[in-house]
């Protein structure tokens, strides 16, 4: 089953035509048939999961055809233990998004479609192993993304879209920048990330640019980090996401902060990391300092929220900073543990905003203070116990309570970066972002779910089927992964052993 | 037995599982569950600890990896990763197993009576069913990464029980504060734990005894300091986060918001004592760092004086108890920090279990009387004669009066810091906070049972009502009242130049083997030992009588008035009522003030001048650059160039114009030519 990766990706391409085609009018079979076309990579990825060989660090599922020959440019994809993880995320999730958005009833058959498109191009960005098919996923990406935010979204969806898009657009070009430059100074031409891996061209060479000559890898590294960063987001690159997050419906929250997210660091570990190992050490003490501050600052700023998504969005800030922590440390514990968090930050995250989407769409407000001053919700714990019980989990799994998720990963960040001598005062810092992060999630709690029944919400209706539906999955994952990580370590450890090997001169 | 452990810690946590899904549809909403696993733990606890007891030594370990990462093939910071965990049986453990197992058995009893006809009954019991499981994952515990783990669980237990009121404000800021306050401590231990890494690979405690005396290690440096001493202070933050000790103390006696069973098992006799613990765990180390223990000492001697001396003065019963919790966990730190390891973990236990019963005697009386403010008892003593009764022999006990337990315990730590500070008269203040704490701690103990149970009924109402509890509730106090005597842990009196005549050693023996296994070397001169206990026995004989006559004369015979006394000392009186006004210190100044106001800044900020200017603002550039290319376009080309070669630019303007539509198509097609473009021109 050589084929399965290019199954994965263009089955929801498939389903996306598939919908188009569809009569008018009939949403049901709409939603219907896209759970299908999304169910089908699921099951496929769970086959994948299955099959994966954990021992093996490199390649595996590889299919390499010519696509542009005068260019060099094939389609050529496959997975290793950086990727298979979030392969899996990603089908995980849109089927769980296509489930949780059985609600959205304004242009059903257009927001599928988009949906579906989303997800070929999100598949492919994790399997793509030439630049330029990557770069051309990564683009694909970008246009349902903003009609899904622009047309679908809260109250200023055009402009948290059109922001979202120029930003995105302008780290692609970046990238764009990046990647034709360094086909142009590989020696023989490649977009092939693998042998552009191998070849180290472009250690030691300079560029010259407006009478400077620069170190051809160093401002290869920056360019790209840039594009990356701004998809992580690292600070101070992070405004677009409140913003998005906000405005965009539940599911797409919930893709953009569960999977899109984690395309810039996987971009940065499969990129800068194993093409400009040189560079990315020299940037270490860079991007450590920037994990801190992502930690530090996206805490404090959640703190002052009082709409519940952007408290959620700026957590993600806050989580995404353990990543570059973890990846910075250049130790085993450290990136293993970024790996993880990526994918735990994915679950528990995704639960954060499919529950914040459930009481949105009772309640009709997200505000925990509303911004009159008076507050938002109050005791709801006691009309809601199951959707409060469903939030003790997500809460505490981000808030990286032992025997769920993400301690495991910060854990594993934290121990690993201190390992590494150079970064020991950073990681002392940054494990401030421990406490801030039980307060402001504590703090939502209190102010949201108890206390003294507002009694404008005394009424509310519990969870529903559907939700929970959407929700056990993640739940039941971030328990298991909590108190046995090794089902997920076991799939990418080996390979960033080998990853590794390029950093061994600290 | 180190498997037994596994089930020991299974059980209550499965009761936790049955609780929590099909808990309220049970009969009696499954009340009965967490107090039969937990009653099963006990059993299967009960062997270790009597195989203790007859043999005087017990060990097991059991052991298995749970997290590997292969490491890059040459070595370096990137060698292979693993945790192992497991559990380890050794004399402290079951000691701490069969004191942990009895009080949580006896407390979940003592629940069914106090907490019945609570709303949310079966989630109270889950989560004490959770806690205990906690509790006993920590003592079973091999390494400190689980350690962690259990000891967080535990955490956030304490915090959903503070909170089980859930809709009393009240409540949920004590809650939220518990869990903040011992999370900075919490935060501590992690780092502890990731120097443990760093130095020495694993947190197993007896690879850690083994290779901790080896000078190699010794010499590593963390931060610039050595690597000892910074795990050691980290270790003692989270000590002082979870054991309340100033100056993170503050969120112990809000705990008492939570129901009173909860108190007792958390917040006296289990959680808090975990920091102890923690501390005698790791001792090895702390002694090896050098000069952590006399920061330890300092920390425990003061806390245990100035939490006495706030309890002074309290009127709500479950306060005073509360700071009595933190003047005695002090004194387990001073101990510890003195060198005197046995006695503190001694005291850890003793504590345990009188303070427990202290604790369960007051819940009695205000289920009974329905108010926590001693101004509205008074009198109790006939209508509840059991509950009396047990809490006059717990008091005694605390109150160091010889022939109970807490006499035994407190009259060795005092001896052991007397003769520290003989040894180093630098720290001649230690024992002087130790021993005015003992007179501090039999006043206020004695002037809670003389406010609550003699004299007449201040309230005739409530003092009418009163009644003495059923069985589940009597059986628990009785049972930690029998435990109160000193016999339990030593000789009939305690005093040991009399008890080498009827000796129970099974405590000491068991310490001295705890201490073999964790390669501790007693320091100092057995003389000066010797004649500093014999002199510490008498100062706390003094001491806790004149405590007890003292306050006998003010509260039970008003020889001396005490609204007098409150009057002349005024301010004192206002500052101790006023906790030293540590929270309005804490959460009026530096969070509200500083933290809240500083986050409010930040989020400002990142809106207005991240987002806003410098991301927004290129918009306005882009702007303003259209803005002067189409003036450029509508006055000089189209103006100055009106023919020809102005049509051509003209064209070229609405073209720009065109790019800032704002139409994703059109960008997305732009990119693609541009890379089309590109390479066309690579080619």
């Amino acid at each position: 089953m050589s084929c399965i990766l290019t199954l994965m990706t263009f089955i929801p391409l498939v389903g996306m035509i598939t919908i188009l085609a569809l009569p008018k009018n009939n949403d049901n079979l709409v939603r219907w048939t896209a759970s299908v076309f999304t169910a089908i990579p699921l099951a496929l990825a769970v086959w994948l999961y299955m099959n994966f060989d954990t021992a093996n660090p490199g390649l595996q599922f590889v299919q390499q055809v010519d696509w542009i020959k005068a260019y060099n440019i094939q389609y050529y994809v496959g997975i290793d233990g950086l990727s298979v993880p979030m392969v899996l995320l990603t089908a995980l999730l849109s089927f769980l998004c296509v489930v949780a958005s059985w609600g959205i009833d304004k242009g059903v058959k257009g927001y599928y479609a988009m949906f579906l498109f989303l997800e070929t191009g999100m598949i492919g960005v994790f399997c793509a192993l030439d630049f330029f098919l990557f770069f051309v996923y990564w683009e694909i990406m970008l246009l349902p993304m903003y009609f899904l935010i622009g047309i679908w979204g809260g109250k200023n969806k055009v402009y948290a879209a059109i922001k979202f898009f120029l930003y995105t657009l302008f780290g692609s070009v970046l990238m764009l920048l990046v990647m034709l430059a360094m086909y142009i100074y590989s020696e023989p031409h490649t977009f092939n990330l693998i042998e552009l891996a191998k070849m180290h061209a472009f250690v030691g060479k300079e560029l010259v640019l407006f009478g400077w000559a620069i170190p051809m890898d160093k401002l290869f590294w920056v360019g790209l980090f840039i594009g990356f960063a701004i998809k992580v987001p690292i600070w101070p690159f992070h405004t677009w996401l409140p913003w998005a997050h906000v405005e965009a419906p539940t599911a797409v929250s919930v893709i953009l902060a569960g999977v899109l997210l984690k395309m810039g660091t996987y971009g940065i570990l499969r990129m800068n990391y194993s093409i400009l190992p040189d560079a990315t050490m020299w940037a270490s003490n860079f991007m450590m300092i920037l994990g801190v501050i992502n930690v530090i600052y996206g805490a404090c700023c959640a703190m002052a929220q009082k709409d519940l998504k952007k408290l959620v969005a700026y957590s993600s800030v806050s989580h995404m900073g353990y990543v570059i922590m973890g990846m910075a440390s250049f130790t085993t514990a450290g990136v293993n543990g970024a790996v993880l968090q990526m994918f735990n930050h994915g679950t528990s995250t995704a639960m954060m905003f499919l529950l914040v989407g459930v009481l949105y769409d009772r309640a009709h407000h997200r505000w925990i203070v509303k911004p009159d001053g008076s507050r938002g919700f109050g005791g709801i714990a006691s009309t809601v116990p199951v959707y409060t019980g469903y939030m003790v989990i997500a809460l505490f799994a981000s808030l990286g309570l032992p025997g769920l998720s993400g301690f495991i990963s910060e854990a594993l960040v934290f121990l690993g970066a201190f390992s590494n001598p150079r970064f020991q005062v950073y990681v002392v810092i940054g494990s401030i972002g421990i406490v801030l992060g039980a307060g402001y999630l504590l703090w939502m709690f209190m102010r949201v779910f108890l206390g003294p029944l507002n009694e404008e919400y005394a009424n509310l209706e519990d969870m529903t089927w559907r939700e929970k539906f959407t929700l056990i999955p993640l739940a039941i994952l971030v328990i298991v992964l909590g108190v046995y990580p090794m089902p997920v370590l076991n799939l990418m450890s080996s390979t960033i052993a080998q990853l590794l090997t390029l950093f061994n001169k600290v | 037995m180190a498997q037994q452990c596994l089930y020991i810690v299974l059980l209550p946590f499965l009761a936790f599982l049955v609780q929590v899904s099909i808990g309220k549809k049970l009969p009696r909403h499954g009340d009965f569950v967490p107090v039969l696993a937990i009653f099963g733990s006990f059993l299967l606890a009960m062997p270790i600890f009597m195989e203790l007891v007859s043999k005087g030594e017990v060990h097991d370990t059991l052991r298995f990896t749970w997290m590997s990462m292969p490491g890059a093939e040459a070595a370096g910071i990137n060698k292979s990763f693993q945790i192992v965990i497991g559990t380890l049986v050794n004399n402290l453990t079951a000691i701490m197993l069969g004191m942990v197992t009895l009080c949580a058995f006896l407390i979940h009893l003592f629940s069914t009576g106090y907490m019945h006809g609570e709303d949310r009954y079966h989630l109270f019991f889950a989560y004490i069913a959770l806690f205990s499981a906690g509790m006993l994952g920590l003592v079973v515990s091999d390494n400190l990464f689980t350690f962690f783990i259990f000891w967080e669980v535990m955490g956030v237990c304490s915090y959903s029980l503070i909170g089980f009121y859930y809709k009393k404000p009240s409540a949920n800021a004590a809650s939220i504060k518990a869990f903040m306050t011992t999370r900075i401590g919490d935060t501590c231990f992690l780092l502890g734990i990731a120097g443990l890494f760093y130095v020495f690979g694993t947190t197993n405690f007896l690879e850690l005894y083994k290779l901790i005396p080896n000078p190699e290690y010794h010499n590593v440096t963390l931060l610039g300091m050595p690597a000892y001493a910074f795990i050691g202070f980290m270790l003692m933050m989270a000590t002082i986060g979870k054991s309340a000790q100033l100056p993170l103390h503050i969120w112990l006696p809000d705990a008492m918001e939570g129901p009173t069973p909860v108190s007792a098992l958390i917040h006296a006799a289990t959680m808090v004592a975990a920091g102890v613990f923690l501390l005698i765990r790791m001792f090895p180390l702390l002694q090896a760092a050098e000069v952590v223990l006399p920061v330890v000492a300092y920390v425990g001697g003061i806390t245990a004086f100035f939490a006495a001396t706030i309890a002074l003065v309290q009127v709500d019963i479950k306060k005073v108890l509360a700071y009595s919790t933190i003047s005695q966990l002090g004194y387990m730190v001073l101990g510890v920090g003195v060198g005197a390891f046995a006695p503190g973990f001694m005291h850890l236990v003793t504590h345990a279990c009188f303070k427990a019963c202290l604790f369960l005697a007051s819940g009695s009386v205000i289920h009974s009387v329905h108010t926590q403010d001693m101004r509205e008892m008074g009198g109790l003593k006939s209508k509840m004669p059991v509950t009396f009764a047990t809490m006059l022999i717990a008091t005694l006990a605390i109150s160091g009066v010889p022939g109970f337990s807490g006499f035994v315990s407190k009259d060795r730590i005092l001896g052991g810091v007397l003769a520290y500070s003989m040894e180093n008269p630098a720290h001649f203040i230690l024992p002087i906070l130790g021993f005015a704490t003992a007179g501090l701690t039999a006043f206020y103990m004695f002037r809670l049972m003389f406010l609550t149970f003699f004299g007449h009924a201040r309230d005739e109402h409530k003092h009418h009502h009163a009644h003495e509890q059923p069985l589940p509730m009597i059986i628990p106090l009785i049972v930690l009242a029998g435990l109160s005597f000193a016999i339990v842990f030593a000789g009939p009196t305690g005093i040991e130049s009399i008890d080498h005549i009827m000796p129970t050693k099974w405590f000491d023996v068991a310490l001295e083997g705890a201490q073999h296994e964790m390669g501790i070397v007693e320091h100092g001169n057995p003389e000066i030992h010797h004649h500093a206990h014999e002199q510490a026995l008498i100062i706390s004989l003094i001491v806790a009588f004149t405590g007890i006559f003292l306050s006998a004369i003010t509260y039970l015979k008003r020889i001396i008035n005490p609204d007098l006394v409150k009057k002349l000392t005024g301010p004192l009186h206002y500052i101790l009522f006023n906790k030293y006004f540590f929270d309005e210190f804490y959460i009026g100044v530096l969070i509200k003030k500083v933290f809240l106001s500083f986050n409010r800044f930040l989020a400002a900020f990142d809106d207005m001048v991240v987002d806003r200017i410098f991301v927004d603002g290129w918009k306005d550039i882009t702007m303003a650059i259209k803005a002067v290319i189409a003036k450029f376009d509508d006055l000089i080309v189209d103006r100055v160039f009106v023919d020809g070669p102005g049509h051509l630019a003209a064209v070229g303007g609405w073209t720009i114009r065109q790019l800032q539509t704002g139409k994703v198509q059109q960008y997305l097609i732009i990119t693609i030519s541009m890379l089309a473009l590109a390479l066309y021109f690579v080619r």
